[in-house]
């Protein structure tokens, strides 16, 4: 599904951030992005998601040479991908509805085809009661929720999630880390990037560590 | 004894809250149902895409109600000269000069009447008349005094030949015939009138052209930088609106609405603001003229008037100034997101 290969990243004329990173990530995967703050997180997250391109070495995404995806194909393919910020980034002109219903709403739907299954989306993740209200009034949890909920409407291929745990108490990271694990099951990969080791330390799977811009994986 | 205070029911539920806020819950579970019974239970209509308060919407509407004004008066002042250039044009063309001057034994009554034959009998003229003595000493009066005796003096005598169908008349031929058959004649076609009548009102309505195309040129560059001030205000709506798929027509046809409808509500206000201050300056005019009319203002422009052309003229500037703006903000929107991945 998606394969890196030597690729290297650096800003600028800086130092690389990224360095020979190299990893194949199946589909129907799960797995853990970790390192301590400022490793590279993600500026990784950020090429998987094509909001960067590599300064070298070779990415293939949806069998497809990221060099060589023009801006007109970058929309088709981010649609395949569910993105959870770490600042969230809902837009605060919006409801929660309306955030939700975003990645649909931009694809030209009509509401009527999609307003049960975003209703439904938001009552699974435990904002039913909150969908008209603004972003400003939600607590650092909801807003999580929210995020997450957005990168889901649209059923993507994969899912990459930014510290999608950094803003919530351990019972309802837990909670959110669990969700993350019944969409896997449901068919969707997932990589989350976090650098709570306690957290990752409760659940089996394949971990990505980076370290100095370098990674290592421990499947 | 009961107790209702609700702070109390709070206390003995575990979880601490005023008073306050729970009359405000109570006033908001209120307010929902009442909003559930009103819309039957229906969402509420999305919210724009580009919220309305990130775009200087008020700003940028004045100035384009301005532009409009300035368009609308400077098409209706070419529309003005244009109009009043063709009937000067139609009143001069359909008269011509005949004149006789007087010469030694030349019976000048028999040349007169030779010249109105010869006139008359040309294609697409429609009455030759000359000009009495009587006539032509009251015309003169203003210089040479009143009492005048023209038999004494070598006054030219002149006809008045008016024109039918100037599109048949060969006045070319005609001034050919007359010289042959008439002694001292010279036809005057009103030509160097014309041509200059004509030059002065192209020169008029170039300038008029020049200053509408500059109005319009100031429009689109105060709509580009509106639409840059936007997009910098709006630069997390479109990462978001990127990385959720959207495509760039997307979100340009997005902000094109926005402007689009600024650029209405604009040219809206410039325009009704044009035809008021025609409908008021046109009264205002007829009135400062009095009843016996004929300002230097109506002899030059032919009245300040709201007709038909100047009002198309009024809804065309709309139509264009909302154009204008909506294409110039997609244009720029879609030069921005090229740069953007």
């Amino acid at each position: 599904m998606i394969r890196f290969e030597n690729v290297g990243l650096r800003y600028g004329m800086g130092p690389e951030v990224l360095r020979d990173i190299s990893f194949q990530i199946a589909p129907r995967s799960f797995q853990f992005l970790t390192g301590p703050s400022g490793a590279g997180k993600t500026s990784l997250l950020r090429l998987l998601f094509l909001s960067m391109r590599p300064s070298r070495g070779l990415i293939s995404i949806f069998d497809k040479d990221a060099a060589k995806v023009s801006n007109d194909e970058l929309p088709e393919i981010r649609r395949r991908i569910g993105i959870v910020f770490q600042d969230f980034r809902l837009l605060d002109h919006m409801t929660t509805y309306e955030n939700v219903a975003l990645p649909l709403r931009v694809q030209g739907m009509d509401e009527a085809r999609y307003r049960s299954d975003v209703v439904e989306l938001l009552d699974w993740v435990g904002l039913g009661e909150r969908m008209h209200v603004l972003p400003p009034v939600l607590s650092g949890g909801e807003k999580q929720r929210a995020a997450i909920a957005r990168a889901l409407i649209s059923r993507p291929d994969i899912l990459l999630a930014d510290e999608p745990t950094g803003n919530v108490d351990p019972p309802l990271a837990r909670r959110l880390l669990r969700l993350f694990i019944e969409l896997n099951k449901l068919g969707t990969t997932v990589v989350i990037a976090t650098h709570d080791l306690n957290l990752i330390d409760q659940f089996d799977t394949r971990r990505f560590v980076l370290k100095d811009g370098r990674l290592q994986i421990y499947d | 004894m009961t107790n209702s205070d609700p702070s109390t029911d709070n206390l003995d539920s575990g979880k601490p809250k005023s008073a306050l806020s729970s009359v405000v819950n109570f006033m908001l579970a209120v307010v929902r149902l009442f909003a559930r019974w009103l819309g039957g239970n229906r969402l509420p209509k999305s919210s724009p895409i580009v919220p309305p308060q990130s775009v200087a919407g008020t700003a940028l509407m004045a100035v384009i109600a301005i532009m409009s004004f300035l368009a609308c008066l400077t098409l209706a002042a070419v529309t003005m000269v244009f109009e009043q250039a063709q009937l000067w044009e139609s009143d001069v063309s359909s008269e011509l000069t005949v004149q006789i001057r007087p010469s030694e034994g030349v019976d000048m009554e028999l040349e007169i009447e030779r010249a109105i034959r010869i006139t008359e009998q040309s294609p697409g003229v429609g009455r030759a008349e000359a000009i009495t003595e009587d006539q032509s000493a009251e015309l003169l009066e203003p210089w040479l005094g009143a009492g005048l005796d023209l038999s004494e003096l070598p006054v030219p005598r002149l006809l008045v030949v008016e024109i039918d169908n100037p599109v048949v008349l060969d006045i070319a031929k005609l001034r050919k015939s007359l010289i042959e058959a008439v002694a001292g004649v010279s036809v005057d076609d009103h030509g160097i009138w014309i041509n200059q009548l004509k030059r002065i009102a192209n020169v008029t309505i170039a300038t008029g052209i020049g200053i509408f195309l500059l109005v319009l040129a100031a429009t689109c560059l105060s709509v580009i930088f509106a639409t840059r001030g936007a997009m910098a205000g709006n630069q997390v709506v479109i990462s978001v609106l990127h990385f959720v798929g959207a495509l760039n027509r997307y979100i340009a046809r997005e902000f094109q609405g926005r402007f689009l409808l600024i650029g209405l509500q604009g040219g809206l206000v410039g325009c009704f603001a044009a035809t008021v201050f025609f409908v008021v300056g046109g009264m205002l005019l007829g009135f400062l003229e009095g009843p016996s009319g004929g300002s230097p203002f109506q002899a030059l422009f032919g009245g300040f008037a709201l007709t038909p052309l100047v009002f198309a003229g009024f809804v065309f500037v709309l139509i264009l100034v909302s154009a204008l703006t909506a294409m110039t903000t997609r244009m720029t929107v879609e030069r921005y997101l090229a740069t953007v991945q």
